[in-house]
């Protein structure tokens, strides 16, 4: 019976220094990349208590026209609905005749 | 709803949606009635007109109460605007080529004469309320203008109901809030694109004019000319606002408000109106810029 050599009798998973850098970078570098998906797509914020949830403002080509300088921005005036008539909310357009 | 009916060379609009429709049609009827009398006392274009006869003959006798009332009313607001209104500038008028009646827009005319000079002062009219009569000074030519229409539609604005509007092209009397509570929606056109507008605003219980030079306007061999004369020159005006529009309690008193701030230019027109108790404006200026003058606070849109 041939004894094997006393440097090959320890543990089967010892591992050499060259193997154990390797394997610390491989945990090191899945750690960093988990960390970098959950900074860079962050949860959406929970809605506020009655706030319907809406998308994101899209541009869909609308022709814009920039106000004039010293010209006051006003919203768009708020009209009755058309189903009543007689409560419809006329505009009365004022100009030189 | 609404009714409709043409006076002046303009669209009247009746509006009175707190009532029945066939009220509001008897409404705009009586309305138009008022025009119509307007129109036969004072148009520079019918012949028959007192105004005609007086311009024609210099002279009237008797005189119709109204004539006189509004002669009365034409020599406050003379004084009120230093001269700015002055219907004594019929005859700068016709010489600048507006000798008939026309739908706004540009026309192809030739002056019939050269500018006249400055109006003469309204003062040298003389009126005989003893004897009702009325007397030109030689060669004077009277015309009214706006300021007629908007006292015609002071006048028409005693039938209305509480909520309700008479709109003579622009000019207008707004009573009540509106249909929806909140004041009707007045959108202030852009003199320069009139499919634009440079404001909306939501007024109550308010008159609203506006005077421009864009719309009644033509062409002559000298160059384009409107029918804003300024008094102090009996030239079309060349002022550097482009548009007024006067927010006051009655139309006449927003017309000739709004008509002298454009005639003064920007920077008197605006001293011009600061400070007068309950009126406000909006300023069209030449290179396009807006300028609120006065409270409009709570008049605007929301």
């Amino acid at each position: 019976m041939i004894n094997p050599p006393a440097d090959r009798r320890g543990p089967l998973l010892t591992l050499s220094s060259l193997e154990w850098k390797l394997a610390l970078t491989a945990i090191l570098s899945a750690i960093y990349a988990v960390s970098f998906v959950a900074v860079a797509r962050p949860a959406a914020p929970a809605p506020m208590a009655g706030v319907s949830a809406q998308a994101s403002p899209v541009s869909v080509g609308v022709n814009v026209q920039p106000a004039r300088a010293g010209q006051p921005t006003l919203a768009p005036a708020t009209v009755a609905p058309a189903t009543a008539p007689r409560t419809v909310q006329p505009r009365i357009r004022t100009r030189s005749s | 709803m609404s009714t409709r009916f043409r006076a002046m060379n303009t669209d009247v609009t009746v509006l009175a949606p707190a009532v029945s429709i066939e009220d509001e049609r008897r409404l705009a009827r009586q309305v138009a009635e008022i025009f119509e009398a307007s129109e036969q006392r004072f148009s520079r274009f019918r012949p028959e007109s007192e105004l005609c006869r007086l311009n024609r003959l210099g002279r009237l006798s008797p005189a119709s109460t109204p004539f006189l009332a509004v002669l009365a009313r034409a020599e406050r607001f003379v004084r009120l605007s230093g001269g700015r209104f002055n219907p004594t500038v019929g005859g700068a008028l016709i010489a600048a080529g507006y000798d008939r009646s026309f739908e706004p827009g540009c026309d192809q005319r030739q002056p019939a004469r050269e500018a006249p000079g400055p109006a003469t002062p309204f003062e040298a009219i003389a009126v005989d309320h003893r004897l009702r009569s009325v007397t030109l000074p030689p060669g004077v030519t009277l015309d009214f203008g706006g300021f007629i229409k908007g006292w015609t539609v002071d006048q028409a604005a005693r039938l209305l109901p509480p909520n309700a509007v008479i709109d003579a092209g622009g000019d207008a009397i707004l009573r009540g809030a509106g249909p929806d509570g909140r004041g009707w929606i007045i959108d202030v056109e852009d003199p320069t694109d009139p499919v634009r507008e440079v404001l909306t605003l939501r007024l109550r219980d308010r008159a609203v004019a506006t005077s421009a030079p864009n719309r009644r306007r033509w062409r002559t061999a000298a160059g384009t000319m409107h029918h804003l004369i300024d008094p102090y020159t009996g030239r079309p005006s060349r002022s550097d606002l482009a548009q007024v529009t006067v927010l006051g309690d009655t139309v006449e008193e927003a017309d000739v408000l709004a008509k002298t701030a454009l005639l003064l230019g920007a920077g008197e027109g605006r001293s011009f109106l600061k400070g007068r108790s309950g009126i406000a404006a909006v300023l069209v200026q030449r290179d396009g810029q807006v300028e609120v003058v006065g409270k409009v606070e709570g008049h605007c849109a929301a």
